[in-house]
């Protein structure tokens, strides 16, 4: 089958490049990326897994574009034969190689027709996102045909229907949906002229996967497993100035899966998101619940699986990019949460005035949700209900004070205290309440054209088991190929769940190189096991030691 | 799944999409219980720090009601991320032989409760158990099993007799484990909170006859085996007994349990 897909790419990029309209030529785009590991050693002090010597370990993927007037093309090769420590495992078949994406789309005058790979969100994605994430393994895009169709001005229309591709296969589930958007200021005049934008959405998906398999209620009742998952999604969204507001409301029918202990209750999310911008000054304020939308395209897929999801909760946590804020993440609960967010940033006027932000996060459970949750007493039932606005114990609280300024042209600093409880024993089974006070402070001296020097020093102060880190770091930047980098990471190293052993060294030396739209990274180092986490979607990390490379091209 | 059936299966879910709820009283399908050809060995791998793994051992317990505990036969082996081997203040019951185990089988990143039922796949859906139990319980088997055990009491050590009769003579191995019922010690709960009296039953002690057994050795369809092993001061001899199972590529062709008996 690769091969057939691999011949079909040949093909269509041969076919296109040789078509000419009007002297209008077809562009071709693309990408490489590959991460690798160089003979990747045994450390046991810091619990690494055993490999063959020499072994060699590579994420790799191709992507090529072609556009053209009429025709666009396109198509991913990855080659994840051995792939980098941790994205293969018992629950995600990511290794293998191939051209699992390769799409062709017609652009006519008010309709776009998709065949092949595609990726779609509606809304917000409580009922749909389909799409990659290359940090996490993730790619869940659709199979099929997707229409999208523009009918009237302010109108947009779309409709598909595929299987979601699960790592080197297609899942046995069909999944279709469409979706309808009225931009209303589109079609009255005078709301443009006001500045107002109002947009009404609304969604609908369908999932069919066959109710043959075999799911126990007890030792002799099987569940009586329903053919057909459906899922709907309301929203509004208004502008008007620097204010914005988002309501969405979404539901699903029964859908008796893994995630949910086969329960047959409803589940929907409600979200409202208040935002103001003004001239330095920006304010959030926004409130999600959710319960029991975890939304699969195969509904046995193990709760450890990254794979097989059709919709996504969004977190409503802060990525957060330094290393000691990041090394607890929240990991979104599907059975239910309410999460809640504000901040508030303000810049000062002026070329070297300061900028103040402030973030402040709180997530915790339903009433009863976590109940519904590996509760085999729950199976064939409604499941366990919350009332709607009973917040139930606290899963992921963090308060973030920042600050940076660029004080004149040579040297800028960046700073951020942050106080956080992360609940270890509801993200990760164990460990109790994590409170932890971080503290960062991250400084760039540009000396001249040609040298820049960055440092960071952080440190996370807690009285949990897992103990104090620090960090620390120093990158040289020549302008305009080159950069070094040294860093260290101390802290108790964890080599089995819930162990701590003794102050730990993880250290990392990496040189980057840039040329054009080529950049090369070699590095050597120790990573901590730990959660890679984006957007509330969470990847173990297993501890690794070795050389990397990693490279990169556009064109 | 080919066009035509992709196209017929989306016009049908939107004309169904009104029709998808499923009434309470229709929710569950009567399922015959099997009929028992084979005795059924359960391998839960479990832990300590596991807060799935009490819900598991619940399931063990209703398929043991359903069939018998003679015929279903559970051993806990406390292993893997979430085992914990105990310290000055807690009682573990992760031991070696239990790691090595564990190592065998799986990756370090296998999540828990994992069971293998009849030495077949690794399953972690523990409600399924029970579906997999019942279709390895209607295999039939030539292989039995006859167990007998005398300890004495004062000196600890046991002495094992072991038949195994198979007409077929196929090869395999015979393993004989000691497990223990009734250590209390800790326990997570699915709620995240510690169990500090909870109970733990058919904990795997120690193999009798090394990790993976000794070779049958068939003279006229029966195989005897003899086996010593000084059972360690700390565990309650009255609670132990023996589980002697015959495995081979196909899986666990037999198995059987005994109480341990005093002289």
């Amino acid at each position: 089958m690769r091969y057939i897909a691999i011949m079909v790419a040949l093909a269509l990029a041969g076919s296109l490049f040789a078509q000419e309209e009007g002297g209008k030529k077809v562009t071709l785009s693309g990408s490489v990326q590959s991460d690798m590991m160089i003979a990747p050693q045994q450390d046991k002090a810091i619990g690494t897994s055993e490999y063959d010597n020499n072994a060699f370990l590579s994420n790799t993927y191709v992507d090529l574009m072609m556009q053209s007037k009429w025709v666009d093309a396109g198509g991913r090769f990855e080659f994840n034969q051995f792939p980098m420590p941790g994205y293969q495992d018992p629950y995600n078949d990511f290794k293998g190689w191939g051209v699992p994406n390769l799409w062709v789309k017609g652009k006519f005058k008010k309709v776009d027709v998709t065949l092949g790979s595609f990726y779609e969100q509606f809304g917000s994605g409580f009922i749909l996102r389909s799409y990659e994430e290359r940090s996490l393994g993730i790619d869940n895009s659709l199979c099929g045909a997707h229409v999208a169709v523009n009918p009237a001005k302010g109108v947009r229309i779309k409709a598909l229907s595929g299987l979601q591709r699960n790592y080197w296969k297609l899942n046995k589930s069909l999944i279709s949906g469409a979706d309808a958007e009225v931009a209303l200021d589109e079609m009255i005049p005078s709301m443009m002229e006001h500045d107002t934008h109002l947009t009404f959405g609304a969604s609908w998906v369908n999932k069919y996967e066959s109710a043959d398999e075999v799911v126990m209620a007890d030792v002799t009742h099987k569940l009586n497993l329903p053919k057909f998952v459906n899922a709907f999604d309301i929203r509004a969204r208004l502008q008007k100035g620097g204010f914005a507001a988002l309501l969405e409301y979404a539901q699903k029918s029964q859908d008796p899966n893994a995630l949910n202990s086969y329960i047959y209750g409803k589940g929907h999310a409600e979200m409202l998101s208040l935002s103001y911008v003004k001239s330095g000054l920006s304010l959030l304020a926004q409130a999600k619940r959710s319960e029991n939308m975890g939304f699969r395209s195969i509904r046995s897929t193990s709760a450890l699986s990254n794979s097989s999801y059709v919709n996504h909760l969004p977190a409503f946590t802060v990525d957060q990019t330094y290393s000691l804020a990041a090394l607890y993440p929240y990991a979104t609960q599907t059975e239910g949460e309410w999460a809640y967010q504000a901040s508030a940033a303000y810049k000062l006027k002026g070329r070297y005035a300061p900028k103040f932000k402030v973030n402040y996060s709180l997530v915790t459970g339903l009433e009863n949700a976590r109940e519904n949750r590996n509760n085999a007493e729950v199976r064939g039932t409604d499941g366990k209900k919350s009332a709607f606005f009973k917040n139930g114990e606290t899963y992921y609280q963090d308060l973030d004070f920042m600050y940076e300024q660029k004080y004149n042209k040579q040297f800028e600093l960046h700073a951020m205290y942050m106080y956080q409880q992360y609940n270890k024993s509801i993200i990760q089974n164990e460990g109790g309440n994590i409170y932890s006070h971080i503290f960062v402070a991250d400084g760039k001296y540009k000396f001249n054209k040609k040298y820049t020097l960055r440092g960071e020093a952080q440190f996370l102060y807690t009285e949990h088991e897992s103990g104090n880190w620090g960090f620390g770091l120093l990158e040289l930047s020549v302008a305009p190929y080159l950069m070094f980098t040294v860093s260290d990471q101390i802290g108790k190293c964890e080599p089995e769940s819930g162990v701590y052993g003794d102050l730990t060294h993880y250290y990392n030396f990496a040189v980057t190189g840039n040329y054009k739209s080529h950049r090369l990274q070699l590095g050597y180092g120790r990573t901590r096991a730990g959660y890679n986490c984006n957007g509330g979607v969470c990847r173990y990390i297993p501890a690794s030691k070795g050389f990397t490379v990693s490279y990169n091209y556009n064109f | 799944m080919n066009i035509k059936n992709i196209i017929y299966t989306a016009l049908m879910a939107m004309a169904m999409s009104a029709c998808s709820n499923i009434a309470e009283d229709e929710r569950l399908i009567y399922v015959e219980p099997a009929t028992v050809n084979r005795n059924v060995l359960i391998e839960d791998f479990t832990g300590q720090r596991c807060v799935k793994c009490p819900n598991a051992t619940v399931s063990i317990e209703q398929i043991q009601e359903a069939y018998g505990s003679d015929h279903v036969i559970a051993v806990a082996i406390h292993s893997g991320r979430f085992g914990f081997a105990g310290n000055a203040k807690y009682v573990g019951l992760m031991n070696d032989e239990c790691k090595d185990y564990w190592s065998h089988w799986f990756e370090d990143s296998q999540g828990q409760p994992v069971a293998k039922i009849n030495r077949g796949s690794a399953t972690e859906d523990f409600s399924n158990w029970s579906s997999i139990v019942a279709e390895e319980m209607k295999k039939e088997t030539t292989v039995q099993i006859t167990l007998v055990n005398e300890i004495d009491m004062n000196s600890r050590n046991l002495h094992v007799t072991t038949i195994v009769n198979d007409p077929k003579q196929q090869d395999g191995k015979l393993q004989l484990w000691l497990v223990e019922d009734g250590i209390v010690a800790l326990q997570l709960q699915p709620d995240g909170s510690s169990k500090m009296d909870y109970e733990h039953n058919h904990v795997f002690r120690a193999s009798i006859n090394s990790a993976w057994g000794e070779a049958l050795d068939f003279n006229d369809g029966y195989s005897d085996h003899v086996s010593n092993y000084t059972i360690p001061e700390g565990y309650v001899i009255d609670n132990c007994s023996i589980v002697a199972f015959v495995y081979n590529d196909k899986g666990v062709e037999q198995v059987t349990k005994k109480k341990i008996e005093g002289k």
